[in-house]
């Protein structure tokens, strides 16, 4: 690979995250509402979003994928960004504070520190190892991911003819195509189709997840709890497995906890610019991967319209909200819901899993799942803990619509694999385990939350006894 | 059947093997069978002994041997206790169930406990490498040790020091509350931590696997798990079918991985069993026989012979990676 190569992969990386910065700055209207590291993992984020639905638009107008054509999308994004700079300075597009993980602690938490972010940088390498020198070898990362890549790369486009054996990607034609769209734009601008570039998405996924979750923590817990929740979060063996291989499951874990975290900040603080955040994140979620489908609609959504309601909002104001939430997540997609409408593409999962079914067998496989695989370290264990020890501290607070979004999330999951013939995945140990990786940071972020809200309550309880 | 210094037996359905009379270990001496196998199928085993006279007696262990075809594992299984069982343990058989496929036997002991050997061998269990196949995206195996996944023991150990850390903070005052969730949380995270350190070992294998096998293989032999020489054989293929080409796929039966050909050849076109990408109507001149002993190239007529039918034109052989895999051109 020669280093002009390596710089148009880097290129590739970087002028998404440069336009979500830019979007993400003009959506902060000149007021710092996001740190450093958080906007960074923001930006890359909704910048594949931001790729992904343009080199759609544009495929489905049956433009041809030339380099001048795809990289179009960025001109607009590049004045506006230049534009903010000299207005505002280059602190507006992307400011980092000095990280704070480690002021004033003493020795052990200095050894922790170290010992948890040499893990971590263990892990990375290894991310980085495998997506760099081997083939992609996973099933569904071979016939779902890349191979779509590579066809809309090889076609320089979007075939819609409907008997065209490489119609909307090839072999699977219904599934999203958010990520095979962003290793297309990866292979442009790299100008041919190589393995390494396009699967190190995934690290890179990895290592926002974790940004994400530090972040969205940090407001609720200090910078070590959180430091060391991140830690325990990208730990978790399947997750970190995935993280070097092209699968999709952390792509979506990484959106859902997005659009979790900031719309449990709206809920919280009413900033219209978290909801704002929430909506784009589930919207380019919905682009990724099927599953996200159920865990907006039945998840997301629903507390979303329930916090309204309880907010005593004009109706005006309430209508107004729900459809810009409605509007930013979904408008993006609707060119392709109505794309598998016109060519009658199969929704969501096949007729063959559409049928209620119940399966009392469903408790063995699943605590063998949870508490005995190697997939998730302790995390269920400690997630049912918080579960039940912060129920009445969720009651009279926010965080009770945390608990319901993460609850039905839960639901929808576990009930696709308990009451529908989707069932055989989890008695085979196979799709159920990645499915949980869609809401596993989501219940985490949950459960860390539980117990800094049990030690706070704890804390307020003293400080009070203490006055009186 | 013995091979490489290890008994290897196939099973289609249920599978026993019964040892001859006369083993005549006392009861007393509190025998275990130790077995160090690996079964190419996920299989559950279960042991039975019979002393001089009466029925067979079942070990009420069953084994669940994981899926890993690469490694051998060791269980220890107590077959009398006594005092309640008397006599002389005459036979020892082992049955196995579950999927059909290959069951191979490294060793087999039937011997008093000895707690140095146990400890030594639930340690090498502990530290074997996790199987890499097409399934481990989906499932990861936790290591074991004494005979229960080491995630089973710490989970066990996490949800005990919660129950008595909840019953602690309950039962505390507000100032210790603090001090109890915080020990709690510390607790948790060095329990993750423990199993992240083995973790992170297996990862460590993980990588050092696909650097011997993939990144830096001996010569002629690139492979990667369970795909054996798949991928040398996909380098010749791009060598020797241009990318505007379409072409036949005969891989051997039941091999599941035609969309990595598929994927792997793109923008070449594929028609196989499985797969189908060509335009209908172009030429399909090239085809291309992986692993496939049943497809042969007849020399008398130049054609490709699978049984006693000819499925292809007259050619020739464009590129051979050996005598079962290899890419045939029809004359044009």
């Amino acid at each position: 690979m020669t280093p002009l190569t390596l710089l148009k992969i880097l290129a590739a990386y970087l002028v998404p995250t440069l336009m979500g910065l830019v979007l993400l700055s003009w959506l902060e209207r000149g007021r710092q509402k996001l740190g450093g590291l958080e906007k960074a993992a923001l930006a890359f984020a909704l910048g594949i979003g931001i790729v992904s639905f343009y080199l759609f638009y544009v495929g489905l107008l049956g433009i041809r994928f030339s380099f001048p054509v795809v990289t179009a999308v960025f001109w607009p994004f590049l004045i506006g960004g230049v534009y903010m700079a000299v207005r505002g300075g280059s602190g507006r597009i992307l400011r980092f504070s000095r990280p704070r993980i480690l002021s004033r602690k003493g020795a052990p938490s200095v050894v922790l520190v170290v010992v948890l972010a040499a893990l971590l940088l263990w892990k990375f390498s290894c991310a980085c190892f495998i997506a760099l020198s081997v083939p992609t070898y996973f099933d569904d990362s071979v016939s779902f991911w890349n191979h779509k890549a590579k066809v809309y790369y090889e076609q320089r486009g979007i075939v819609r003819e409907a008997e065209h054996p490489d119609f909307f990607g090839g072999p699977h034609p219904y599934y999203p195509n958010g990520i095979p769209l962003f290793k297309c734009w990866v292979a442009v601008w790299a100008g041919e189709w190589r393995e390494q570039p396009v699967n190190l998405v995934n690290p890179v996924f990895w290592l926002c997840l974790g940004a994400l979750f530090y972040s969205g923590l940090r407001r609720h817990a200090s910078a070590l709890v959180s430091f060391a929740a991140a830690y325990m979060l990208l730990s978790v063996p399947l997750l970190a497995f995935h993280a070097g291989f092209a699968y999709m499951d952390l792509a979506v874990g990484f959106y859902f906890l997005g659009g979790v975290v900031y719309l449990y900040r709206w809920i919280g603080e009413g900033d219209r610019f978290s909801l704002i955040i929430s909506a784009l994140l589930l919207g380019v979620g919905l682009s990724v991967k099927e599953e996200m489908v159920p865990l907006f609609w039945a998840s997301a959504v629903p507390v979303m319209v329930l916090r309204l309601f309880t907010s005593k909002l004009k109706p005006g104001r309430l209508i107004g909200t729900a459809a810009l939430f409605l509007c930013l997540a979904v408008g993006p997609n609707l060119p392709w819901f109505i794309a598998k409408v016109y060519y009658g593409l199969q929704f969501s999962l096949g007729p063959e899993y559409i049928r209620f079914q119940f399966h009392p067998g469903f408790i063995g496989p699943l605590a063998y799942s949870f508490f005995d695989s190697g997939n998730y370290n302790i995390a269920w264990t400690l997630f049912f803990a918080a579960l039940l020890a912060s129920l009445r501290l969720a009651a009279g607070r926010p965080l009770k619509y945390l608990l319901m979004i993460i609850l039905l999330a839960l639901a929808v999951t576990l009930g696709a694999f308990i009451f529908t013939p989707l069932f055989a995945f989890l008695a085979n140990g196979m799709t159920f385990n990645r499915s949980m990786l869609a809401i596993l940071p989501a219940l985490l972020f949950y459960s860390v939350l539980a117990y800094s809200g049990l030690a706070g309550e704890a804390a307020r309880a003293d400080a009070g006894g203490r006055e009186r | 059947m013995i091979r490489g210094g290890t008994f290897r037996v196939f099973g289609v359905e249920e599978l026993k093997l019964v040892s001859p009379r006369g083993l005549s270990i006392p009861v007393e001496e509190n025998p275990y069978l130790r077995i160090r196998l690996r079964c190419l199928s996920p299989r559950y085993m279960r042991v039975f002994w019979q002393g001089s006279e009466g029925k067979p007696i079942l070990s009420p262990r069953v084994i669940q041997t994981p899926f890993d075809k690469k490694h051998f594992h060791t269980y220890w299984i107590p077959l009398a206790k006594p005092p309640e069982q008397k006599g002389k343990v005459e036979r020892v058989g082992l049955f196995f169930g579950g999927r059909p496929g290959w069951v191979e036997i490294d060793s087999l002991a039937v011997c008093p406990f000895s707690l140095k050997e146990y400890m030594r061998d639930q340690w090498q269990e502990f530290c074997l490498p996790r199987p890499l196949n097409p399934a481990t995206i989906n499932f990861l195996q936790s290591p074991w040790l004494f005979n229960k996944p080491f995630a089973s023991w710490l989970n066990i150990i996490a949800a005990l020091i919660i129950i008595l850390g909840a019953i602690f903070y309950f039962t505390a005052g507000d100032k210790k509350k603090i001090k109890i969730v915080s020990s709690i949380g510390f607790t948790m995270l060095v329990l993750w931590i423990i199993y992240d350190i083995r973790e992170t070992y297996s990862q460590y294998q993980m990588v050092e696997e696909v650097y011997r096998s993939y990144v830096r293989p001996p010569p002629g032999e690139k492979t990667f798990p369970a795909l054996g020489d798949f991928y040398g054989f996909i380098d010749l293929c791009r060598e020797k079918i241009p990318q505007d080409s379409q072409y036949h796929f005969y891989p051997y039966p039941d091999w599941p991985y035609d969309c990595r050909i598929h994927y792997f050849l793109y923008p070449r076109r594929i028609t196989s069993a499985t797969w189908v990408n060509v335009i209908e109507g172009d030429d399909i001149p090239y085809h291309v026989v992986y692993r496939n002993p049943g497809v042969r190239h007849d020399a008398a007529s130049g054609r490709l012979r699978r049984g006693d039918s000819y499925i292809s034109r007259p050619g020739r052989i464009v590129g051979l990676f050996d005598e079962d895999s290899f890419i045939f051109l029809e004359d044009r």
